[in-house]
């Protein structure tokens, strides 16, 4: 197991990447995933720090890169009483509002209530400047309209993260109000190529992100909050499990697949005909990570897949409870101390957790020629399960993981 | 010192200048002074001095060295000059009665100017107005330019900006004559301000409905389009819209007036040709940092009136490319006028540019060897300020 660190993502330092090609990345997503605003905003946001911090350290062009989200929610459980049976049911679908900006505001209320943070940003900065950058950003991320916005917010945050760890205690920062932080933070990050007779150009966005950070503070403080935390905790457990299950009752055979597994599949093919050199990498978070197993030792083991990312997955979980469908009780011969073989078609497998996420797992324990990476979200309990791709410095730390080869 | 010239003679029409550049800003980021509380992300800037001092240059050059290119109208010669500078280095200025230096462009020094520059453009009801500027601009329901101490005071973050969308409407309820506005700065949506009351900068002059329009002609001419941002090189060097606007001037553009031999340059010419301009431009900087899209946003109004009356026919700027590259360097790329004249481009892998008078041309390209075929464009008409051709070389 290796410990994430604050390795440098190799084009902040200028590393010439060379050998472009199509590389596309499919994103399987996990369990508690339900079209709809979140849902939407979210992958707009996850492809723009996927394209402009991810894709170039696979060589890929971050204007390249196909990238293939293939939704299966539609066919995940569904609760004939909806939630009935919950100790609190009033909690299940409990919602800051219907707009976008609730949305986002209610989003930014959980984020915010992991967070610690003091309720100003300037305060927050001079405590630890690196965290409140990445806070920032995670609020402005929260609502990114487009993903030509969350790949500027991305390219941003590249040179803003640089600058905070290279300078945690900018002199600016003693004097800095809430009003002028962000302008100074662009100003002093950013570095220019032109004039423009105008302002910093994702300021706006930021300066959004900060007035869900100040605004959304007395709700993380209060119960709006908990509420939101005891709904993600209720729902989250119920609807995980329900996923679950639903897959392993309904996940097909290899003649016949399932719904969820031909939606991955099919996106899985798609990406697989774009590639140049039939080179697929494979982002599963949660519950995406067993269903990409299963396809890879079961539905399809001779998909070659150039990279599997398994974040917040219970891959090796499923592999110790024998419930694949390539899973046999007598391999391997003498667990612990044997462990099973990477699939074959798969060249690289590297899996991130949270040791606060309750349900990441670790897999070098279960496999061979894989590798475990820790990332803190800084969350804790269930809010860390969801909390990988809502930190930009997740992005930046994968990044440097994958450069390494 | 404001007033660089002053030659208005009493009775007789004139052309009136009066143009800021604002580069130092005293409370906005990188600046001297303390910080705005809200600065909008707005820094220090190189290029409005440059700017300005290219423009106040373009304008006096032929009241220094009568023959230079630059501000010519018989009818309605230069007959003042005001300018106001923000300037982080030194900054002067050559004028007719030799090297000047300017008063700081704040925003007290801009209303006194404007109010003077108002006061010589009423004097003549066919005087020309001219109002540069160059600096930082926002928009929200106007556009708002900035005075070197925007940002002075935190309670009302906004003020020591001007509100030149009223001022323009004001200005044409006074003047009975023509005005050019040349407006070189951004025109972003300023959300901040936006989610603020009550502290909106005021105009320089405040529109009395009482009266009507009663100007002849209005130009106003915007560096860019709304909600968009403005962009110079970076290092001190003139603008993208201000060197759109002085080759513009300088003689590539222009309409012939019927029956005579001057070439008249009325707020249209100018502004088409500013737009195509700052596009040709885009495009002609290879090997450098790309230059960001920027398009130029007019609103003309009332009668065609010469800004400029000149005695020679507008030039164009001709680009000639020829695909597939690889072949370039294979054909001799020319031009050729129909009494004979002919330019060429031998054997070069580049881009075949130059300079010619408006008018009808052959075009071509051809192989000197003989080998490949010749491509030949006859009575190819070379309107200002562009002509861009990319000649197919046939299989």
């Amino acid at each position: 197991m290796h410990q994430v660190g604050s390795m440098r993502h190799p084009a902040i330092e200028g590393a010439a990447i060379t050998g472009r090609c199509i590389v596309p990345i499919v994103f399987v997503h996990g369990v508690n995933n339900r079209d709809g605003e979140a849902y939407r905003e979210n992958e707009v946001a996850r492809n723009g720090f996927l394209r402009e911090i991810v894709a170039p350290t696979l060589g890929i062009a971050s204007d390249k890169p196909k990238i293939f989200s293939p939704y299966w929610g539609a066919y995940g459980v569904q609760f004939a009483w909806n939630m009935a049976t919950l100790p609190n049911p009033e909690d299940a679908f409990q919602s800051f509002g219907k707009d976008p900006e609730a949305e986002a505001r209610g989003r930014v209320a959980v984020l915010l209530a992991e967070s610690h943070t003091s309720g100003s940003i300037v305060a927050d900065a001079q405590k630890d400047f690196p965290a409140a950058v990445d806070l920032l950003y995670a609020a402005a991320m929260s609502s990114a309209k487009s993903e030509a916005e969350a790949r500027e917010m991305a390219r941003s945050y590249i040179l803003t993260a640089a600058y905070a760890d290279d300078n945690p205690q900018p002199a600016w920062l003693a004097s800095a109000t809430e009003n002028n932080f962000i302008d100074q933070l662009g100003y002093y990050s950013v570095e220019r190529n032109t004039q423009s007779f105008g302002g910093i150009p994702i300021g706006d966005s930021l300066k959004e992100g900060l007035s869900r950070i100040l605004n959304g503070v007395p709700d993380a403080a209060t119960a709006v909050a908990g509420r939101l935390l005891r709904r993600n905790l209720n729902t989250t457990i119920t609807q995980f499990a329900g996923d679950a299950f639903v897959y392993l009752a309904r996940r097909g055979t290899q003649a016949a697949p399932g719904a969820i597994v031909t939606t991955v599949l099919d996106a899985l093919h798609a990406a697989r005909d774009t590639a140049a050199d039939e080179k697929l990498v494979v982002i599963a978070h949660s519950f995406g990570g067993p269903i990409m197993y299963d396809i890879l030792t079961h539905f399809e083991p001779t998909l070659a897949v150039d990279c599997l990312i398994t974040v917040g997955s219970q891959v090796g979980l499923f592999e110790e409870m024998k419930l694949y469908l390539a899973s046999k009780n007598d391999q391997p011969p003498n667990p612990p101390s044997d462990r099973l073989a990477r699939p074959p078609a798969l060249k690289r497998w590297i899996n991130v957790f949270d040791s606060n996420d309750v349900l990441s797992y670790r897999i070098e324990t279960i496999f061979k020629n894989v590798t475990d990476y820790h990332y803190n979200t800084g969350f804790s309990s269930l809010s860390a399960h969801g909390g990988y791709f809502t930190r930009p410095s997740f992005y930046r730390r994968l990044a440097a993981r994958l450069s390494q080869g | 010192v404001t007033l660089l010239l002053d030659n208005a003679f009493a009775g007789q029409p004139g052309t009136h200048l009066l143009a800021i550049g604002v580069g130092s800003y005293r409370h906005l980021l990188g600046g001297g002074g303390p910080l705005a509380d809200r600065p909008l992300g707005l820094t220090q800037l190189d290029s409005p001095p440059v700017s300005l001092q290219a423009v106040l240059n373009w304008f006096l050059a032929p009241a220094i060295m009568p023959g230079s290119v630059g501000f010519v109208n018989s009818s309605t010669p230069l007959s003042s000059v005001e300018a106001l500078v923000s300037s982080a280095g030194p900054f002067s200025v050559d004028t007719p009665t030799g090297p000047a230096t300017l008063d700081a462009a704040n925003l007290a020094q801009i209303q006194d100017s404007f109010e003077a520059w108002l006061g010589r453009l009423k004097s003549h009801p066919d005087n020309i107005g001219v109002f540069y500027y160059c600096g930082h601009g926002f928009m929200v329901s106007d556009h708002y330019l900035l005075a070197e101490d925007f940002g002075h005071s935190s309670t009302r973050p906004w003020a020591h900006a001007f509100d030149i969308s009223t001022t323009m409407r004001a200005v044409e309820r006074e003047v009975a004559g023509s005005v050019f506005y040349f407006i070189d700065a951004c025109r972003k949506i300023a959300r901040e301000v936006a989610e603020t009351l009550g502290a909106n900068p005021n105009a320089l002059m405040v529109i009395d409905f009482k009266k009507n329009l009663i100007r002849k002609s209005s130009t106003a001419i915007f560096a860019t389009g709304e909600g968009d941002l403005a962009f110079a090189p970076q290092g001190a060097q003139v603008s993208h819209f201000t060197a759109a606007l002085l080759c513009a001037i300088s003689g590539f553009c222009g309409i012939k007036a019927a029956g005579t031999t001057t070439w008249n340059v009325d707020g249209e010419s100018i502004a088409i040709a500013i737009r195509q301009l700052l596009e040709f431009n885009a495009t002609c900087t290879p090997g450098r940092t790309p230059v960001p899209r920027q398009v130029s946003e007019q609103s003309i109004h009332g009668i065609s009136v010469p800004f400029l009356k000149l005695a020679l026919a507008p030039k164009v700027k001709v680009s000639i490319d020829l695909s597939p590259q690889r072949r370039r360097a294979l054909y001799e790329l020319y031009i050729q006028a129909l009494d004979g004249k002919r330019w060429a481009q031998t054997l070069l892998d580049k881009i075949f540019r130059i300079e010619v008078t408006r008018g009808f041309y052959e075009v071509g390209a051809h192989d000197p060897a003989g080998v490949l075929p010749a491509v030949i464009h006859e009575e190819e008409e070379l309107v200002p300020p562009i002509y861009t051709l990319r000649i197919e070389s046939p299989p």
